[in-house]
């Protein structure tokens, strides 16, 4: 599910002020992509890009400054869990996580064809 | 179908496992196994208005270092444990998060104070270094290491199981 | 006073079926079929109704000396929240519950032809009610210190939606417990004729209900949180959502088990399956053991004392069922055509997303035990990423299916390539509509749809040609399903937004809309005060104004934002307001293309289920 953010660069016909101002556009998706990843600590399960909460702005707000002073989404992200544990992502870092949460259903999708195929066997 | 039965038995042993994982999490209640962190270092003012170090919260003994706040109605609730640990002769710093300071202030006058010192975060950029999100959040110090915190209402059984066992040891 | 008899009626209530329960017990043995008076019953039903007034009156009354309303209620709430905020609390919220597991006991005992049925779901009752009185008593007293006010109920909670959201979830999740009891009931008495399909209609009704409840609980997410999400995985959303898979397998297990006399242990397993889950979702919500916003956080005894009648109502179940005989007729294993297998593929994958589900929801608490207390999350991507595919696979299958023939008068081949071209007729033509968005999701979206409409409208088109009768109730659910579908897809890979600060009079452009921010007013209501924001919008054909709040709550200290939403099936404009900054107003303003589908696919679903209680049949 893809979410079409369309954040414009200051158009000179209108006048509001972005609240975060990239001067490149990788930077910006960057944002984006970590703004999605990170999920805000209060919410029920809403990352800080959908969240307005308080702590989801501050947490938005590092990260802009973050990327604009260069430093990595990696490093970012490492620092946030430094901070908060690894409940601030959405998805564990670590591998056998990864493994065992997207292996469990496979296993399960694996015995269910398993088991309709032997259902047709007369 | 033999298949059928294998598939009974892995339903049976999940729905053990699920039991048991349940199970388990209740009788664990303790987050003994907080990883310790350093203090963090930096500086922040005081309702006095004066700037401290914050090497100062770092202590021989055991403290703790209350983050609260006068919107915060669970503070409310978990302000007679405190005051009761104040007695008790604990020392407990608090952090005033996010808040108006004259608020605070009468808060304190209303209520009593139960903090050593009183820290005024403003804009909560200490409380971010910290790893605050929100109040009420109460944090066990000593020297320059965090040994524990607990997000929520601080209470004689949080206390007992989170805090006390890494005092005894 | 009024609290102690609001007790005393719960306890007379508790009495009675515990009485039955442990008086019938081995009758039940025995397997005699036991009577029970009628007044007993309604007497069971007056009391537990009566108890749930004593609570409301307080409540209304504002008798804070009740550790519960102070806890929940506040002087300065309008009446109808008064009212509802008897459900904001855990306590409370379980004399909801009492109260409708008596209704439906009593609806079960005026419609049934089964004795054993009640013994079953009295043992439920006295289970609960039990667990109410002895630790989660609604009436206890804060006595002798009377506060002079309340804390106030949570402003998330002081909304409308709040007002029908949690009665019509626990609705569905109480009526869940009737299909349980008639499969408990079957498996204690073989000459319970008909049981499926009482069973198969109780899990219909459960259904409809658990259908509206969920989409009521996203709708006010929706427009109550002010971000403009409509899912959040969270752990308490997913209890509901676990049940609602179980439930959608267990009503196709029933039809085949009523019509084809098949499938009856699976009928009587899901029984179980639905009612457990839906424990096990109580369990998570009030145990405290996940975090969300919406959990009731309990101390871990009473968490543990609900785990253990949850278990007891497990093994009792199966102990049960491992001593019953249920013959089934024997099922020729045809063709792959036939509906049996079609509802075979349908609830192995429900039963499958249902339990990854379960599992991606309790991973944190798994790994928190093995890791020694290590914390982490488990969200969005992973909880869309198994539920896309396997919606996927569902949608065609079920396109298929509804096409498909009992094994009785077998499926036609030729059936299924008409099928097959239909199917791609409709995705090119959608293409066609969607050309200027086309997009992976798009597409995926499109397969969809089309799988499920072409099914639809060839199945509606060889019945009438036919002449046989259409089933409304089927198609209208099935249809349902195919334009919540639709909605999710379009507002998922359509949806725009922009976050900026905005300046008094000066617009900025959202696609095609042009807003401004236009000023503010202070604003003092009842119990709280708002800043309202006014907003001017534009765009081609039509011109608004819109109010978006920032709502204080003096009492509990907490801010609120609700959004400015202009709905149109099309799609909503959603505006929300940050922090006031300088001049001006941190804004974020989204786009939400047809999301209301979304809800609107679900009044359908329930819609249709319901309309299987009357049997419209036309032809």
């Amino acid at each position: 599910m893809l979410l079409l953010i369309s954040i414009f660069f200051l158009s000179s016909s209108l006048e509001a002020k972005n609240i975060y101002e990239f001067s490149n556009e990788n930077l910006e998706k960057d944002f984006i992509e970590l703004s999605q990843e990170v999920s805000c600590p209060l919410c029920a399960g809403s990352s800080i890009a959908e969240s307005d909460s308080d702590i989801a702005n501050d947490l938005k707000n590092v990260i802009f400054k973050e990327l604009k002073n260069g430093r990595t989404p990696e490093e970012i992200k490492n620092n946030l869990i430094k901070l908060y544990g690894e409940s601030i992502l959405f998805m564990p870092e670590n591998k056998i996580s990864i493994f065992i949460l997207y292996g469990f259903p496979l296993l399960l999708i694996g015995i269910g064809i398993f088991f309709l195929f032997n259902f047709l066997k007369k | 179908m033999k298949i059928t039965k294998y598939i009974g038995y892995f339903s049976l042993f999940l729905i053990v496992f699920i039991f048991s994982i349940f199970f388990i999490n209740l009788f664990e209640e303790s987050e003994v196994n907080f990883p310790k962190k350093n203090l963090p270092s930096g500086e922040i003012k005081t309702f006095e208005g004066n700037i401290l170090d914050v090497n100062f919260l770092k202590k021989n003994e055991f403290s703790l270092l209350n983050i609260w706040a006068t919107w915060c109605i669970n503070c409310k609730l978990e302000h007679g444990f405190l005051m009761a640990k104040k007695t008790e002769g604990w020392d407990i710093v608090g952090l005033n998060y996010k808040d108006d300071l004259d608020k605070a202030f009468k808060w304190l006058d209303q209520y009593g104070n139960p903090y050593s010192v009183n820290l005024y975060d403003q804009d909560g950029t200490y409380g971010f270094s910290l790893g605050v999100s929100g109040a009420p959040e109460t944090y066990l110090l000593k020297e320059d290491k965090i040994l524990q915190k607990h997000i929520g209402i601080m209470s004689e059984k949080v206390w007992k199981d989170k805090f006390i066992p890494l005092i005894n040891n | 006073m009024i609290p102690e008899i609001g007790l005393l009626f719960l306890v007379l209530a508790f009495t009675i079926s515990s009485f039955y329960v442990c008086g019938n017990f081995f009758s039940f043995y025995r397997n005699n079929n036991f009577v029970i008076s009628p007044k007993i019953v309604y007497l069971f039903f007056l009391s537990v109704l009566f108890s749930f007034l004593c609570l409301e009156i307080s409540f209304l009354m504002d008798d804070f000396s009740v550790l519960y309303v102070a806890n929940n209620s506040n002087e300065n709430l309008p009446d109808y929240y008064k009212f509802a905020a008897l459900w904001g609390g855990h306590e409370g919220s379980m004399l909801l519950y009492l109260l409708f597991l008596s209704l439906w006991t009593l609806i079960y005992y005026l419609k049934s032809r089964s004795g054993f049925g009640i013994f079953f779901l009295f043992v439920i009752f006295s289970l609960f009610s039990g667990f109410v009185i002895f630790t989660s008593n609604p009436f206890e007293r804060l006595l002798p210190f009377s506060p002079e006010g309340g804390l106030d109920l949570n402003p998330l909670l002081q909304d409308f939606a709040f007002t029908i959201h949690p009665p019509t979830l626990y609705l569905g999740y109480t009526s869940l417990t009737l299909p349980f009891a008639i499969a408990m009931a079957r498996c204690v008495d073989p000459n319970y004729k008909n049981w499926a399909s009482d069973l198969k209609n109780w899990s219909v009704i459960s259904w409809s209900f658990l259908t509206l409840g969920i989409a009521l609980g996203s709708w006010w997410a929706y427009y109550e949180l002010g971000w403009g999400g409509w899912w959040f995985w969270d752990p308490v959303e997913n209890s509901s959502l676990i049940p609602w898979l179980i439930a959608t397998a267990l009503i196709h297990s029933a039809i085949a088990t009523s019509k084809r006399n098949i499938f009856s242990k699976w009928t009587v397993l899901l029984s179980l399956g639905a009612i457990l889950s839906s424990y096990i979702g109580l369990f998570l919500v009030r145990s405290g053991i996940v975090t969300s916003v919406h959990t009731f956080a309990l101390d871990p005894e009473r968490g543990l004392i609900l785990l253990f009648i949850i278990l007891f109502v497990l093994i009792f179940s199966l102990i049960v069922y491992s001593r019953s005989k249920l013959t089934d007729l024997s099922y020729t294993y045809g063709s792959i055509l036939s509906r049996e297998f079609f509802f075979l593929i349908n609830n192995v994958f429900l039963i499958i997303l249902a339990i990854a589900i379960l599992f991606g929801t309790i991973y944190p608490i798994i790994y928190e035990i093995f890791s020694g207390g290590k914390d982490i999350s488990v969200g969005k991507p992973y909880f869309d990423s198994i539920t896309v595919p396997i919606a996927f696979f569902l949608a065609f299958f079920q396109g298929f299916g509804i096409l498909s023939n009992w094994s009785s008068r077998l499926t036609e081949p030729k059936t299924l390539y008409v099928y097959f071209v239909i199917l791609i007729l409709l995705t090119v033509s959608l293409s066609v509509l969607f050309l200027n968005n086309i997009s992976v999701s798009i597409t995926v979206t499109n397969l969809m749809i089309s799988g499920i409409l072409a099914g639809l409208i060839y199945y509606a088109f060889l019945q009438i040609k036919n002449s046989r009768n259409v089933n409304l109730s089927m198609g209208f659910s099935h249809f349902g399903i195919a334009v919540m579908i639709l909605g999710i897809g379009l507002v998922s890979s359509l949806e725009s937004q922009k976050e900026l600060i905005a300046f008094k009079e000066k617009p900025f452009e959202l696609e095609n809309y042009k807003i401004t921010y236009l000023g503010e007013e202070k604003n003092i209501s009842q119990n709280f005060s708002s800043d309202e924001v006014s907003f001017r919008v534009e765009n081609l054909n039509q011109e608004f104004n819109l109010i978006a709040e920032k709502r204080y709550y003096p009492i509990s200290k907490s801010i609120m934002t609700e959004a400015a939403i202009y709905p149109s099936i099309k799609e909503d404009l959603y505006i929300s307001i940050g922090e006031q900054v300088e001049e001006g107003w941190v804004v974020k303003a989204q786009l939400k293309p047809f999301v209301r589908l979304i809800w609107l696919g679900a009044l359908i679903m329930a819609f249709g289920g319901f309309l299987s209680l009357f049997r419209f049949k036309s032809s």
